[in-house]
């Protein structure tokens, strides 16, 4: 396979942003983290590939499966374009984040046209992949559906099941997610 | 009983018979959703309670034959006569039509038309109901020279202008047949085809639904034979069928009257598609808003299992298959066939990347074959009339018909089906009896698909060439929109429903299409900008590139077209602040 | 104009307490039995519980999770994600206003507006003294005859066609009078325990809501009142 013109061969199973990253080709990504499963919501990662009908597209690297005779381009225009909307799309949503402001330079980002809001999570999901591996199970979790989708932490719901490890706020890439200190364990 | 042999099915056949075409006159009413929301139940409830028993035989129920501007539909069935649909029947109507039956007359007013010849499309049977009941006991009230005259004036259901031009296929049986007796399915050659199926080898099945060039009918037009030979060559320890039922888009309702009027049809098809591929379970996928339609599906699945049609050793074969009824929870995303298995399994139904695919790792990860409703219930039709049948029907790149459901401004509101590559013109205005003076637009494909202006009529339907026109064909839904529709009110509808159904999951469909929502809504109200149009233009081609599934890649077509095709009413908003259309009502009180 | 489901409302707001009695328990372990104990099992267990209990008892998705073996969190997270499955109670009538196209075009904005005014509520949101619950809801298939709305789709009532603003509005009217109207007095009560006791306590629903000249739901609920008052032993 090739990824911008470079030949490269690579086993089954493994992902375009796996083997990029061994040939020194930077992809930037915002949701996905290892050793966690791979999502592709964020869409930062998306680069141009050719299908087998020979059509362009558009996929996430950090998900794609690398096969025979598959063709990457990371740096088209296209791409680049894509990047930037997305980054400046996060940036409206979370204007102050410190991470997603860094993730916008990175692409070339500055700053946004779109009015802002007021929020600190970029629904990731990776607190909930954490907390998954973590405690056995998704405890921290999404509700809603749309653009009122939101991460919910436990206590607002279910109390009993969380262990308070940290990990979902260890993972954060936003530091949305604060631990504090509860003297009685009975309140929420 | 249990199905274990042709000789079997054919005495089931023979009661199935009996029971579509008695020896005395009887009533039969639809019994479909929009039936019901018209008003059939208290018209059937008069009438049954005026009935009298010597005279007419009890009253059964039927499917939707398609043409809901004349609900309540009433059928009288006269024994070796035929049938004489009534239309528009109300409480009073109704009863004076069943009092003068009983006396042996027809009261004419509501006289719809006649059905003297039905036809079997699955073994190209033709039936003349002068034939049946095949007893020569009958008892009628109605005088044969009477009858005759009357008969004479009135029209064959075929001759109608709303018919002529159809070709039913999938809708086959849909208003011939109780679809709560699977007897009546059977009268009609129903599942005879499964024989012949067992006889042959999947590679065989899936080179005739090839040659068929059957493309999926959920909307994306995938080559059906293809994904079967996907699936049937994938490894996996257990495969799995899938029906997709989760017809969301709204104005679209052919699905429903699949699962209500003649749900074997499907189930059939399922039974084929299973063997083909080596599967023994299957889940047909149902969304929320439908609940007659689960009521008769399971009430299908019962007697087929009991008939030795479903389970273990289907018709006496070594072949066991069973049917679940998964129901959706009310979600559009569901229809996404990822979103769909995540359903299913009860999960969260967010969609997922692909590839890998359904047909590589479906359900469970195991290779799975997801079709929809209708496509389906074409598939005993290639199987029993051979691919060459179904290729006919259609075009060069896309066999068989399409069924659509023709509604908003149209004179003749319906569910429909014509040859692949019928023109725009002779459905809305030969089927339908709209004016194109009085017709702005048609929209196609729902939320994923767009408007075509009447300019465009003469445009022969078919995947390509609707995706040519910047919509797509989608699952059927044909909305006509007449002079008083705003396009850009409307694209700003379509938007909000995209918004409202998004999983939420990825940023240029959550975050991108709310951005376009905001400035469709500032230009309703007269508060944007030209460059505002850029940067929608900009938002769509981005959200179709990035978003992770079908929902939001298609979400923008709606605003696209409009913008392409309608790019002055834009303008008139923006620069001028009116609306052509008076919908849109700018500064005024709004929420 | 501009009609956004609004029925996608935030969902977490003060959830309702319920005390989960031997009944309730009963209930759901026969729903268990029904389905079976996987996962696959969720949606279709939900579905009667909102039928049930016209929501979600947080209370009762505790138990589900715990005998599906699908974490508290998740089985919550689908309660908030369908439009099927409501966390907090519905009024007693709850009434589907169809917003798909063909009814968008022929005016059921103008329906809703009549709607939310005569009731007195935003679409989304259940009346104070909980006999309404209005929403907008996507297609349910019935263009034909639109504009149309659903009144208590969960119970099988009917769907309504052909829908004006006014006739919208009557059929609503018809709902409170009828509501108005029923009210459970010691004289009803005694009427129907007359009735019952005539008959040695087997009846048929329908015949009877007939001759009392009730409703058939207004004598169901009365016949709950009696067996909780303990008028009535439990059929």
């Amino acid at each position: 396979m090739s990824i911008d013109g470079k030949k490269v061969t690579a086993s089954e199973g493994r992902t375009i942003l796996d083997v990029a990253s061994e040939i020194g080709i930077d992809i930037p990504t915002h949701c996905h983290k290892e050793p966690f499963e791979p999502t592709g919501v964020c869409r930062i990662c998306l680069v141009e590939i050719r299908s087998p009908e020979g059509e362009s597209e558009l996929h996430t690297a950090c998900t794609y499966p690398v096969r025979e005779g598959l063709e990457v381009k990371t740096d088209t225009e296209r791409v680049k374009r894509t990047r930037k909307l997305t980054a400046e799309l996060l940036l409206a949503r979370c204007p102050d984040s410190e991470a997603v402001k860094k993730l916008a330079e990175e692409v070339g980002v500055e700053k946004t046209r779109f009015s802002k809001k007021d929020l600190d999570c970029t629904l990731c999901g990776l607190c909930s992949r954490a907390c998954k591996t973590a405690s056995g199970n998704s405890i921290i979790t999404f509700v809603n559906r749309g653009p009122d989708r939101e991460i919910i932490t436990p206590f607002e719901i279910f109390p009993s099941e969380c262990k308070g490890c940290g990990a979902c706020a260890e993972i954060c890439p936003t530091d949305a997610i604060e631990m504090v200190e509860v003297e009685d364990s009975e309140e929420k | 009983m249990k199905i274990s042999s042709i000789e079997d099915l054919k005495k089931v056949k023979e009661s199935g018979i009996k029971s579509l075409y008695p020896k005395k006159p009887k009533f039969r009413f639809g019994a479909a959703s929009c039936g019901s929301g018209a008003g059939i139940e208290a018209t059937r409830n008069a009438m049954d309670d005026a009935r009298i028993p010597e005279k007419i035989g009890r009253s059964s129920t039927v499917g939707c034959i398609g043409a809901c501007y004349a609900e309540p539909l009433v059928e009288l069935y006269i024994p070796r006569k035929g049938r004489i649909l009534f239309k528009n029947v109300g409480v009073e109507e109704g009863k004076e039509i069943i009092n003068a039956a009983a006396k042996g007359k027809i009261k004419k007013k509501k006289v719809f038309c006649k059905i003297e010849n039905e036809y079997c499309v699955i073994n190209d049977e033709k039936r003349e109901l002068s034939e049946f009941p095949l007893t020569d006991e009958i008892e009628s009230p109605f005088e044969e020279g009477y009858l005759d005259e009357i008969l004479k004036k009135i029209p064959e259901i075929s001759e109608l202008d709303y018919f002529k031009n159809q070709e039913k296929i999938v809708l086959r049986n849909a208003g011939y047949i109780n679809p709560e007796n699977i007897e009546e399915y059977i009268a009609r050659s129903g599942y005879e085809t499964l024989f012949k199926a067992f006889q042959m080898d999947p590679e065989e099945i899936i080179k005739e639904v090839s040659n068929s060039k059957l493309r999926g009918r959920g909307g994306a037009g995938f080559p059906i034979g293809r994904k079967w030979k996907l699936c049937k060559d994938s490894e996996g320890e257990n495969k799995y069928v899938i029906s997709n039922g989760d017809e969301g888009d709204p104005g679209a309702y052919m699905d429903r009257v699949v699962l209500e009027s003649d749900p074997h049809s499907m189930i059939e098809g399922m039974i084929i598609g299973a063997y083909t591929i080596g599967a023994n379970e299957g889940f047909i996928f149902i969304r929320n808003e439908y609940p007659k339609a689960v009521k008769r599906l399971e009430n299908a699945i019962e007697q087929a299992e009991k008939h030795g049609i479903l389970g273990k050793n289907i018709l006496g074969s070594n072949f066991d298959f069973k049917i679940e009824i998964s129901r959706g929870g009310g979600a559009f995303v569901c229809g996404e066939e990822t979103a769909l298995m995540s359903a299913i399994e009860g999960r969260l139904p967010t969609p997922r990347p692909k590839p890998p695919y359904p047909t590589e790792s479906g359900l469970w990860g195991q290779p799975t074959l997801i079709n929809n409703v209708k496509s389906w219930a074409n598939i005993p039709v290639i199987l029993s009339r051979g691919s060459n049948f179904l290729a006919g029907l259609g075009t060069e790149r896309s066999g068989g018909t399409k069924v659509f459901s023709l509604v908003g401004d149209v004179r003749r509101r319906g569910l429909i089906e014509v040859r692949m590559g019928t023109s725009l013109e002779d459905i809305i205005v030969g089927i339908g009896d709209a004016k194109t003076e009085e017709v702005k637009a048609v929209q196609t494909g729902g939320p994923s698909g767009g408007f075509i202006p009447t300019d465009f009529f003469d445009t022969p339907l078919d995947y390509e060439t609707l995706t040519e026109l910047g919509s797509i064909m989608g699952s059927g839904g044909l909305v006509v929109a007449g002079e008083n529709t705003c396009m850009v009110d409307m694209a700003l509808y379509f938007l909000n429903f995209t918004l409202s159904e998004s999983c939420g999951q990825c940023t240029p469909c959550r975050e991108g299409l709310e951005r376009m929502r905001d400035i469709l809504a500032d230009i309703t109200e007269g508060d944007a900008e030209i460059k505002d149009l850029e940067l929608l233009r900009k938002l769509a081609d981005y959200i179709e590139d990035a978003s992770l599934c079908g929902l939001g890649k298609t979400a923008p077509r709606p605003v696209l077209t409009t913008l392409d095709h309608f790019e002055e009413e834009y303008r008139e908003h923006v620069e001028e602040k009116t609306c052509r259309a008076g919908v849109c009502d700018f500064g005024g009180d709004r929420e | 104009m501009e009609i956004a489901s609004k029925t996608m409302k935030k969902r977490k707001e003060e959830l309702p307490s319920m005390e989960v009695s031997e009944e309730d328990l009963e209930k759901i372990n026969s729903l268990l039995n029904k389905y079976g104990r996987k996962r696959k099992s969720v949606m279709n267990i939900l579905h009667e519980m909102q039928n049930e209990y016209h929501y979600l008892p947080k209370e009762l998705l505790e138990i589900v999770s715990r005998e599906l073996d699908i974490p508290y969190s998740q089985v919550f997270s689908l309660g908030t994600f369908y439009d099927a499955f409501f966390m907090k109670p519905l009024g007693k009538h709850r009434i589907d206003l169809c917003i798909g196209t063909t009814c968008y075009n022929e005016g059921a904005p103008k329906i809703l507006k009549s709607l939310e005014d005569y009731i007195g509520i935003q679409s989304g949101d259940t009346r104070d003294d909980g006999l309404f619950t209005l929403l907008d809801v996507h297609c349910i298939g019935c263009c034909s005859i639109a504009p149309a709305m659903r009144v208590n789709g969960e119970r099988n009532e009917a769907v309504h066609g052909y829908l004006t603003p006014e006739k919208a509005v009557e059929i609503v009217k018809e709902i409170e009078e009828s509501e108005e109207e029923f009210e459970i007095t010691e004289e009803l009560i005694q009427k129907a325990l007359d009735y019952i006791k005539d008959r040695e306590g087997k009846i048929v629903v329908s015949k009877a809501s007939e001759e009392l000249d009730l409703e058939e739901k207004h004598f169901e609920e009365l016949v709950t009142e009696m067996e909780e008052k303990g008028i009535l032993k439990k059929k």
